[in-house]
Protein backbone atom coordinates (compact mmCIF):
# COMPACT_ATOMS: atom_id res chain seq x y z
CA UNK A 1 0.00 0.00 0.00
CA UNK A 2 1.73 3.09 -1.16
CA UNK A 3 1.42 6.30 0.76
CA UNK A 4 1.87 9.67 -0.75
CA UNK A 5 4.84 11.20 0.97
CA UNK A 6 4.15 14.84 0.27
CA UNK A 7 0.96 16.05 1.75
CA UNK A 8 -0.23 19.60 1.90
CA UNK A 9 -0.64 19.76 5.64
CA UNK A 10 2.43 17.79 6.52
CA UNK A 11 4.93 19.95 4.73
CA UNK A 12 3.84 23.00 6.72
CA UNK A 13 6.24 23.63 9.55
CA UNK A 14 5.18 25.79 12.40
CA UNK A 15 7.03 27.32 15.24
CA UNK A 16 7.00 25.06 18.25
CA UNK A 17 7.23 28.17 20.39
CA UNK A 18 3.90 29.39 19.11
CA UNK A 19 2.47 26.00 20.01
CA UNK A 20 3.93 26.17 23.50
CA UNK A 21 2.70 29.72 23.99
CA UNK A 22 -0.79 28.86 22.75
CA UNK A 23 -0.99 26.00 25.19
CA UNK A 24 0.21 28.30 27.95
CA UNK A 25 -2.46 30.85 27.12
CA UNK A 26 -5.08 28.12 27.17
CA UNK A 27 -4.07 26.86 30.60
CA UNK A 28 -3.85 30.32 32.15
CA UNK A 29 -7.26 31.21 30.78
CA UNK A 30 -8.67 28.04 32.31
CA UNK A 31 -7.04 28.99 35.60
CA UNK A 32 -8.86 32.33 35.45
CA UNK A 33 -12.17 30.72 34.54
CA UNK A 34 -12.16 28.05 37.19
CA UNK A 35 -11.81 28.49 40.91
CA UNK A 36 -9.63 25.57 41.78
CA UNK A 37 -6.92 23.56 40.14
CA UNK A 38 -8.90 20.34 40.26
CA UNK A 39 -11.45 21.78 37.86
CA UNK A 40 -8.74 23.00 35.54
CA UNK A 41 -7.16 19.56 35.51
CA UNK A 42 -10.52 18.06 34.71
CA UNK A 43 -11.10 20.49 31.85
CA UNK A 44 -7.67 19.85 30.39
CA UNK A 45 -8.31 16.13 30.49
CA UNK A 46 -11.68 16.60 28.79
CA UNK A 47 -10.17 18.74 26.04
CA UNK A 48 -7.41 16.22 25.55
CA UNK A 49 -9.95 13.45 25.29
CA UNK A 50 -11.81 15.31 22.55
CA UNK A 51 -8.57 15.82 20.70
CA UNK A 52 -7.57 12.18 21.15
CA UNK A 53 -10.72 10.68 19.68
CA UNK A 54 -10.08 12.64 16.48
CA UNK A 55 -6.32 12.49 16.43
CA UNK A 56 -6.33 8.69 16.41
CA UNK A 57 -7.78 8.67 12.89
CA UNK A 58 -5.08 11.00 11.70
CA UNK A 59 -2.50 8.82 13.37
CA UNK A 60 -3.80 5.60 11.83
CA UNK A 61 -4.25 7.14 8.40
CA UNK A 62 -0.70 8.34 8.39
CA UNK A 63 1.37 5.86 10.30
CA UNK A 64 0.20 2.57 8.80
CA UNK A 65 0.44 0.72 12.11
CA UNK A 66 -1.79 -2.28 12.57
CA UNK A 67 -3.84 -3.38 15.53
CA UNK A 68 -1.91 -4.06 18.74
CA UNK A 69 -2.64 -7.37 20.42
CA UNK A 70 -0.52 -6.71 23.46
CA UNK A 71 -0.13 -3.75 25.78
CA UNK A 72 3.64 -3.80 25.28
CA UNK A 73 3.13 -3.32 21.58
CA UNK A 74 0.80 -0.41 22.33
CA UNK A 75 3.41 1.16 24.60
CA UNK A 76 6.01 0.93 21.86
CA UNK A 77 3.76 2.49 19.26
CA UNK A 78 2.78 5.33 21.59
CA UNK A 79 6.33 6.18 22.53
CA UNK A 80 8.19 5.57 19.30
CA UNK A 81 5.61 6.53 16.69
CA UNK A 82 2.90 8.71 18.18
CA UNK A 83 4.96 10.95 20.46
CA UNK A 84 7.59 11.25 17.76
CA UNK A 85 5.01 12.24 15.19
CA UNK A 86 3.12 14.83 17.17
CA UNK A 87 5.55 16.19 19.74
CA UNK A 88 8.90 15.31 18.22
CA UNK A 89 10.09 13.46 21.30
CA UNK A 90 10.54 9.80 22.11
CA UNK A 91 9.74 9.02 25.73
CA UNK A 92 11.28 5.93 27.27
CA UNK A 93 9.13 3.12 28.55
CA UNK A 94 9.94 1.80 32.02
CA UNK A 95 8.51 0.49 35.26
CA UNK A 96 6.40 -2.31 33.83
CA UNK A 97 4.11 -3.84 36.41
CA UNK A 98 4.58 -7.61 36.86
CA UNK A 99 1.20 -8.27 35.23
CA UNK A 100 2.19 -6.21 32.21
CA UNK A 101 -0.80 -3.91 32.48
CA UNK A 102 0.95 -0.77 33.68
CA UNK A 103 3.94 1.15 32.45
CA UNK A 104 5.48 4.59 32.64
CA UNK A 105 6.37 6.99 29.88
CA UNK A 106 9.37 9.07 30.91
CA UNK A 107 9.50 12.40 29.10
CA UNK A 108 12.95 13.84 29.41
CA UNK A 109 11.88 17.06 27.85
CA UNK A 110 8.28 18.09 27.59
CA UNK A 111 7.77 20.69 24.86
CA UNK A 112 4.64 22.00 26.57
CA UNK A 113 6.55 23.37 29.56
CA UNK A 114 9.50 25.05 27.86
CA UNK A 115 8.85 28.47 29.44
CA UNK A 116 6.69 27.52 32.38
CA UNK A 117 7.25 28.11 36.08
CA UNK A 118 4.41 26.97 38.27
CA UNK A 119 3.42 29.63 40.86
CA UNK A 120 2.93 28.57 44.48
CA UNK A 121 -0.82 29.10 44.47
CA UNK A 122 -1.23 26.51 41.72
CA UNK A 123 0.55 23.68 43.44
CA UNK A 124 -2.02 21.07 42.48
CA UNK A 125 -2.34 22.14 38.85
CA UNK A 126 -1.33 19.37 36.46
CA UNK A 127 -0.12 21.64 33.71
CA UNK A 128 0.23 19.07 30.92
CA UNK A 129 -2.86 17.07 31.82
CA UNK A 130 -4.11 17.49 28.24
CA UNK A 131 -1.68 14.75 27.20
CA UNK A 132 -3.37 12.23 29.50
CA UNK A 133 -6.72 13.06 27.94
CA UNK A 134 -5.31 12.62 24.44
CA UNK A 135 -3.89 9.20 25.30
CA UNK A 136 -7.13 8.09 26.93
CA UNK A 137 -9.31 9.32 24.05
CA UNK A 138 -7.13 7.90 21.30
CA UNK A 139 -6.84 4.46 22.88
CA UNK A 140 -10.55 4.33 23.61
CA UNK A 141 -11.23 4.62 19.87
CA UNK A 142 -9.15 1.50 19.25
CA UNK A 143 -11.13 -0.36 21.89
CA UNK A 144 -8.73 -0.01 24.80
CA UNK A 145 -9.82 1.57 28.07
CA UNK A 146 -6.79 2.97 29.88
CA UNK A 147 -6.05 5.30 32.72
CA UNK A 148 -3.32 7.86 32.23
CA UNK A 149 -1.97 10.18 34.90
CA UNK A 150 1.06 12.24 35.74
CA UNK A 151 3.04 10.84 38.65
CA UNK A 152 6.12 13.01 38.28
CA UNK A 153 6.45 16.44 36.77
CA UNK A 154 9.54 18.57 36.26
CA UNK A 155 7.36 21.59 37.01
CA UNK A 156 6.97 20.28 40.54
CA UNK A 157 10.64 19.74 41.10
CA UNK A 158 10.92 16.13 39.94
CA UNK A 159 13.89 15.27 37.77
CA UNK A 160 11.76 13.86 34.94
CA UNK A 161 8.17 13.92 33.79
CA UNK A 162 6.44 10.58 34.12
CA UNK A 163 3.06 9.53 32.77
CA UNK A 164 1.71 6.34 34.28
CA UNK A 165 -0.48 4.29 31.97
CA UNK A 166 -2.75 1.56 33.27
CA UNK A 167 -4.66 -0.86 31.07
CA UNK A 168 -8.23 -1.31 32.31
CA UNK A 169 -9.98 -3.50 29.74
CA UNK A 170 -10.70 -4.12 26.11
CA UNK A 171 -13.93 -2.45 25.02
CA UNK A 172 -15.52 -5.44 23.34
CA UNK A 173 -18.96 -4.02 22.69
CA UNK A 174 -17.93 -1.61 19.95
CA UNK A 175 -15.33 -3.77 18.35
CA UNK A 176 -15.76 -3.38 14.58
CA UNK A 177 -16.79 -6.46 12.63
CA UNK A 178 -13.94 -8.59 11.43
CA UNK A 179 -11.66 -7.64 14.31
CA UNK A 180 -11.15 -10.43 16.81
CA UNK B 1 -27.96 -6.81 -10.73
CA UNK B 2 -30.14 -3.88 -11.52
CA UNK B 3 -27.21 -1.79 -12.61
CA UNK B 4 -26.35 -4.20 -15.35
CA UNK B 5 -29.76 -3.74 -16.88
CA UNK B 6 -29.34 -0.04 -17.15
CA UNK B 7 -25.99 -0.41 -18.83
CA UNK B 8 -27.32 -2.85 -21.35
CA UNK B 9 -30.03 -0.43 -22.23
CA UNK B 10 -27.35 2.15 -22.95
CA UNK B 11 -26.73 1.54 -26.66
CA UNK B 12 -30.38 1.84 -27.51
CA UNK B 13 -30.34 5.51 -26.63
CA UNK B 14 -28.96 8.03 -29.03
CA UNK B 15 -29.46 11.35 -27.38
CA UNK B 16 -27.29 14.19 -28.45
CA UNK B 17 -29.06 17.09 -26.78
CA UNK B 18 -27.72 16.04 -23.40
CA UNK B 19 -23.96 15.60 -23.34
CA UNK B 20 -24.05 14.00 -19.92
CA UNK B 21 -26.44 11.29 -20.99
CA UNK B 22 -24.50 10.51 -24.14
CA UNK B 23 -21.25 10.33 -22.19
CA UNK B 24 -22.88 8.06 -19.70
CA UNK B 25 -24.10 5.74 -22.39
CA UNK B 26 -20.65 5.58 -23.90
CA UNK B 27 -19.09 4.82 -20.57
CA UNK B 28 -21.67 2.14 -20.12
CA UNK B 29 -20.40 0.43 -23.23
CA UNK B 30 -16.85 0.64 -22.05
CA UNK B 31 -17.70 -0.72 -18.67
CA UNK B 32 -19.66 -3.75 -19.76
CA UNK B 33 -17.69 -5.48 -22.48
CA UNK B 34 -20.55 -7.67 -23.53
CA UNK B 35 -22.50 -4.64 -24.60
CA UNK B 36 -20.39 -4.65 -27.70
CA UNK B 37 -21.98 -7.92 -28.70
CA UNK B 38 -25.44 -6.45 -28.59
CA UNK B 39 -24.46 -4.42 -31.64
CA UNK B 40 -27.62 -2.36 -31.62
CA UNK B 41 -25.88 0.80 -30.52
CA UNK B 42 -25.21 3.71 -32.83
CA UNK B 43 -21.60 4.36 -33.86
CA UNK B 44 -20.00 6.34 -31.06
CA UNK B 45 -19.57 9.98 -31.87
CA UNK B 46 -16.17 10.90 -30.55
CA UNK B 47 -16.51 14.39 -29.22
CA UNK B 48 -13.69 15.46 -26.91
CA UNK B 49 -16.15 16.38 -24.18
CA UNK B 50 -17.78 13.02 -24.34
CA UNK B 51 -14.40 11.34 -24.18
CA UNK B 52 -13.63 13.14 -20.96
CA UNK B 53 -16.84 11.88 -19.47
CA UNK B 54 -16.07 8.38 -20.66
CA UNK B 55 -12.80 8.36 -18.74
CA UNK B 56 -14.64 8.70 -15.44
CA UNK B 57 -14.12 5.37 -13.81
CA UNK B 58 -14.89 5.96 -10.17
CA UNK B 59 -18.61 6.07 -9.70
CA UNK B 60 -19.39 6.70 -6.05
CA UNK B 61 -17.89 7.14 -2.62
CA UNK B 62 -19.66 6.25 0.62
CA UNK B 63 -18.47 6.81 4.19
CA UNK B 64 -20.20 4.73 6.84
CA UNK B 65 -19.69 5.36 10.55
CA UNK B 66 -19.12 2.62 13.07
CA UNK B 67 -22.81 2.32 13.86
CA UNK B 68 -23.65 1.71 10.20
CA UNK B 69 -24.95 5.18 9.49
CA UNK B 70 -24.12 6.80 6.18
CA UNK B 71 -22.26 10.02 6.92
CA UNK B 72 -21.11 10.95 3.43
CA UNK B 73 -22.01 10.07 -0.12
CA UNK B 74 -20.78 11.33 -3.44
CA UNK B 75 -21.83 10.30 -6.95
CA UNK B 76 -19.38 11.27 -9.64
CA UNK B 77 -21.00 9.79 -12.71
CA UNK B 78 -23.34 11.17 -15.29
CA UNK B 79 -26.65 9.34 -15.62
CA UNK B 80 -26.27 6.48 -18.05
CA UNK B 81 -29.49 5.77 -19.78
CA UNK B 82 -31.90 8.58 -20.35
CA UNK B 83 -34.33 9.27 -23.12
CA UNK B 84 -36.29 12.38 -23.91
CA UNK B 85 -39.30 12.48 -26.19
CA UNK B 86 -42.01 14.90 -27.10
CA UNK B 87 -45.51 13.52 -26.74
CA UNK B 88 -48.87 14.69 -27.97
CA UNK B 89 -52.15 13.90 -26.20
CA UNK B 90 -53.06 11.22 -25.32
CA UNK B 91 -49.91 9.77 -23.82
CA UNK B 92 -49.25 6.36 -25.34
CA UNK B 93 -47.42 5.07 -22.27
CA UNK B 94 -48.94 3.68 -19.13
CA UNK B 95 -47.55 5.47 -16.10
CA UNK B 96 -47.99 4.47 -12.49
CA UNK B 97 -47.17 5.90 -9.16
CA UNK B 98 -44.68 3.80 -7.22
CA UNK B 99 -42.74 4.75 -4.14
CA UNK B 100 -43.30 8.50 -4.57
CA UNK B 101 -42.11 8.33 -8.16
CA UNK B 102 -43.85 8.15 -11.51
CA UNK B 103 -42.67 5.05 -13.35
CA UNK B 104 -43.37 3.59 -16.76
CA UNK B 105 -45.60 0.58 -16.15
CA UNK B 106 -46.16 -0.52 -19.74
CA UNK B 107 -45.30 0.60 -23.24
CA UNK B 108 -41.59 0.17 -23.91
CA UNK B 109 -40.38 2.17 -26.91
CA UNK B 110 -37.72 4.55 -28.21
CA UNK B 111 -35.33 3.76 -25.40
CA UNK B 112 -37.96 4.33 -22.77
CA UNK B 113 -38.10 1.22 -20.67
CA UNK B 114 -40.55 -0.24 -18.26
CA UNK B 115 -39.34 0.82 -14.82
CA UNK B 116 -37.88 4.11 -15.97
CA UNK B 117 -38.99 7.12 -14.01
CA UNK B 118 -40.14 10.51 -15.21
CA UNK B 119 -37.10 12.69 -14.58
CA UNK B 120 -38.06 15.98 -16.19
CA UNK B 121 -40.99 17.62 -17.94
CA UNK B 122 -40.27 20.29 -20.53
CA UNK B 123 -36.68 20.45 -19.31
CA UNK B 124 -37.56 21.11 -15.66
CA UNK B 125 -36.61 18.34 -13.23
CA UNK B 126 -39.48 16.73 -11.42
CA UNK B 127 -39.39 16.32 -7.69
CA UNK B 128 -40.64 12.82 -6.93
CA UNK B 129 -44.25 12.75 -8.01
CA UNK B 130 -44.50 16.52 -8.27
CA UNK B 131 -43.45 18.80 -11.11
CA UNK B 132 -41.01 21.61 -10.51
CA UNK B 133 -43.86 24.01 -9.72
CA UNK B 134 -45.56 21.65 -7.29
CA UNK B 135 -48.29 20.04 -9.40
CA UNK B 136 -48.80 16.29 -9.44
CA UNK B 137 -47.09 14.76 -12.46
CA UNK B 138 -49.92 12.35 -13.28
CA UNK B 139 -52.51 15.09 -13.08
CA UNK B 140 -50.40 17.40 -15.25
CA UNK B 141 -49.97 14.73 -17.90
CA UNK B 142 -53.68 13.94 -17.79
CA UNK B 143 -54.59 17.42 -18.92
CA UNK B 144 -54.78 17.80 -22.74
CA UNK B 145 -54.08 21.53 -22.43
CA UNK B 146 -50.49 20.83 -21.41
CA UNK B 147 -49.58 19.05 -24.64
CA UNK B 148 -47.35 18.77 -26.59
CA UNK B 149 -45.04 17.97 -23.74
CA UNK B 150 -41.46 16.81 -23.67
CA UNK B 151 -40.70 14.20 -21.01
CA UNK B 152 -37.33 12.83 -20.02
CA UNK B 153 -37.24 9.27 -18.77
CA UNK B 154 -34.43 7.43 -17.11
CA UNK B 155 -33.49 4.91 -14.50
CA UNK B 156 -34.61 6.30 -11.17
CA UNK B 157 -31.68 7.51 -9.08
CA UNK B 158 -31.31 6.26 -5.56
CA UNK B 159 -32.88 8.66 -3.12
CA UNK B 160 -30.84 9.70 -0.12
CA UNK B 161 -33.12 7.56 2.03
CA UNK B 162 -32.41 4.51 -0.08
CA UNK B 163 -28.69 5.21 0.06
CA UNK B 164 -28.90 5.43 3.84
CA UNK B 165 -30.72 2.13 3.95
CA UNK B 166 -28.31 0.39 1.58
CA UNK B 167 -25.32 1.68 3.50
CA UNK B 168 -26.54 0.25 6.77
CA UNK B 169 -27.44 -2.96 5.01
CA UNK B 170 -23.90 -3.20 3.67
CA UNK B 171 -22.63 -2.55 7.17
CA UNK B 172 -24.50 -5.66 8.33
CA UNK B 173 -23.38 -7.72 5.34
CA UNK B 174 -19.81 -6.77 6.14
CA UNK B 175 -20.27 -8.16 9.65
CA UNK B 176 -21.97 -11.29 8.31
CA UNK B 177 -19.10 -11.73 5.90
CA UNK B 178 -16.58 -11.89 8.69
CA UNK B 179 -18.78 -14.25 10.70
CA UNK B 180 -19.24 -16.64 7.79
CA UNK B 181 -15.52 -17.07 7.42
CA UNK B 182 -14.21 -20.56 8.17
CA UNK B 183 -10.88 -19.00 9.11
CA UNK B 184 -10.19 -17.23 12.38
CA UNK B 185 -9.88 -13.48 12.31
CA UNK B 186 -11.11 -12.86 8.81
CA UNK B 187 -11.93 -9.33 7.75
CA UNK B 188 -15.32 -8.40 6.39
CA UNK B 189 -16.16 -7.82 2.74
CA UNK B 190 -13.31 -5.98 1.08
CA UNK B 191 -14.48 -6.26 -2.49
CA UNK B 192 -17.66 -7.09 -4.34
CA UNK B 193 -17.50 -7.70 -8.05
CA UNK B 194 -20.22 -7.38 -10.64
CA UNK B 195 -19.77 -7.22 -14.39
CA UNK B 196 -20.12 -3.46 -14.53
CA UNK B 197 -18.47 -2.24 -11.37
CA UNK B 198 -16.47 -3.27 -8.35
CA UNK B 199 -17.21 -2.22 -4.81
CA UNK B 200 -14.12 -1.73 -2.66
CA UNK B 201 -14.45 -1.37 1.08
CA UNK B 202 -11.82 -0.37 3.60
CA UNK B 203 -12.57 -0.49 7.31
CA UNK B 204 -10.29 1.40 9.66
CA UNK B 205 -9.22 0.10 13.04
CA UNK B 206 -11.76 2.41 14.64
CA UNK B 207 -14.57 0.93 12.57
CA UNK B 208 -15.26 3.57 9.93
CA UNK B 209 -15.87 2.20 6.46
CA UNK B 210 -14.87 3.85 3.23
CA UNK B 211 -16.60 2.38 0.20
CA UNK B 212 -15.70 3.16 -3.39
CA UNK B 213 -17.62 1.96 -6.44
CA UNK B 214 -15.43 1.92 -9.51
CA UNK B 215 -14.97 0.46 -12.95
CA UNK B 216 -13.78 -3.15 -12.63
CA UNK B 217 -10.58 -2.28 -14.48
CA UNK B 218 -9.76 0.80 -12.46
CA UNK B 219 -6.48 0.22 -10.65
CA UNK B 220 -5.08 1.84 -7.54
CA UNK B 221 -8.26 1.79 -5.49
CA UNK B 222 -6.43 0.55 -2.39
CA UNK B 223 -4.27 3.62 -2.25
CA UNK B 224 -7.27 5.80 -3.08
CA UNK B 225 -9.07 4.39 -0.03
CA UNK B 226 -6.09 5.21 2.17
CA UNK B 227 -6.01 8.66 0.66
CA UNK B 228 -9.69 9.18 1.42
CA UNK B 229 -8.99 8.13 5.00
CA UNK B 230 -6.32 10.82 5.22
CA UNK B 231 -8.64 13.40 3.70
CA UNK B 232 -11.29 12.41 6.22
CA UNK B 233 -8.91 12.74 9.13
CA UNK B 234 -7.61 16.06 7.82
CA UNK B 235 -10.63 17.92 6.59
CA UNK B 236 -13.49 16.42 8.56
CA UNK B 237 -11.97 15.49 11.91
CA UNK B 238 -9.61 18.43 12.19
CA UNK B 239 -12.43 20.82 11.52
CA UNK B 240 -13.34 21.74 15.11
CA UNK B 241 -16.97 22.31 14.15
CA UNK B 242 -17.44 18.84 12.74
CA UNK B 243 -19.02 16.52 15.28
CA UNK B 244 -17.91 12.92 15.27
CA UNK B 245 -20.18 10.29 13.73
CA UNK B 246 -22.36 12.95 12.13
CA UNK B 247 -22.88 13.61 8.41
CA UNK B 248 -19.88 15.34 6.86
CA UNK B 249 -20.79 18.74 5.51
CA UNK B 250 -17.38 20.28 5.00
CA UNK B 251 -16.50 22.23 1.92
CA UNK B 252 -12.81 21.39 2.15
CA UNK B 253 -13.52 17.70 2.50
CA UNK B 254 -15.64 17.82 -0.65
CA UNK B 255 -13.02 19.67 -2.65
CA UNK B 256 -10.14 17.48 -1.63
CA UNK B 257 -12.08 14.28 -2.15
CA UNK B 258 -13.04 15.30 -5.68
CA UNK B 259 -9.43 16.18 -6.36
CA UNK B 260 -8.27 12.79 -5.11
CA UNK B 261 -10.83 11.03 -7.31
CA UNK B 262 -9.63 12.92 -10.35
CA UNK B 263 -6.02 12.06 -9.61
CA UNK B 264 -6.89 8.41 -9.05
CA UNK B 265 -8.84 8.23 -12.28
CA UNK B 266 -5.96 9.63 -14.24
CA UNK B 267 -3.35 7.50 -12.53
CA UNK B 268 -5.32 4.25 -12.46
CA UNK B 269 -4.34 2.40 -15.59
CA UNK B 270 -6.91 0.39 -17.41
CA UNK B 271 -6.12 -3.14 -18.36
CA UNK B 272 -5.88 -4.29 -21.98
CA UNK B 273 -8.88 -3.77 -24.16
CA UNK B 274 -9.69 -0.22 -23.19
Amino acid sequence: MSRQANRGTESKKMSSELFTLTYGALVTQLCKDYENDEDVNKQLDKMGYNIGVRLIEDFLARSNVGRCHDFRETADVIAKVAFKMYLGITPSITNWSPAGDEFSLILENNPLVDFVELPDNHSSLIYSNLLCGVLRGALEMVQMAVEAKFVQDTLKGDSVTEIRMRFIRRIEDNLPAGEE
Amino acid sequence: MALRNSTLSGPAIARTECAGAAGGARRGRRAGSRDRDSGAGPPPKAEPRVRAAAAMAIFSVYVVNKAGGLIYQLDSYAPRAEAEKTFSYPLDLLLKLHDERVLVAFGQRDGIRVGHAVLAINGADVNGKYTADGKEVLEYLGNPANYPVSIRFGRPRLTSNEKLMLASMFHSLFAIGSQLSPEQGSSGIEMLETDTFKLHCFQTLTGIKFVVLADPRQAGIDSLLRKIYEIYSDFALKNPFYSLEMPIRCELFDQNLKLALEVAEKAGTFGPGS
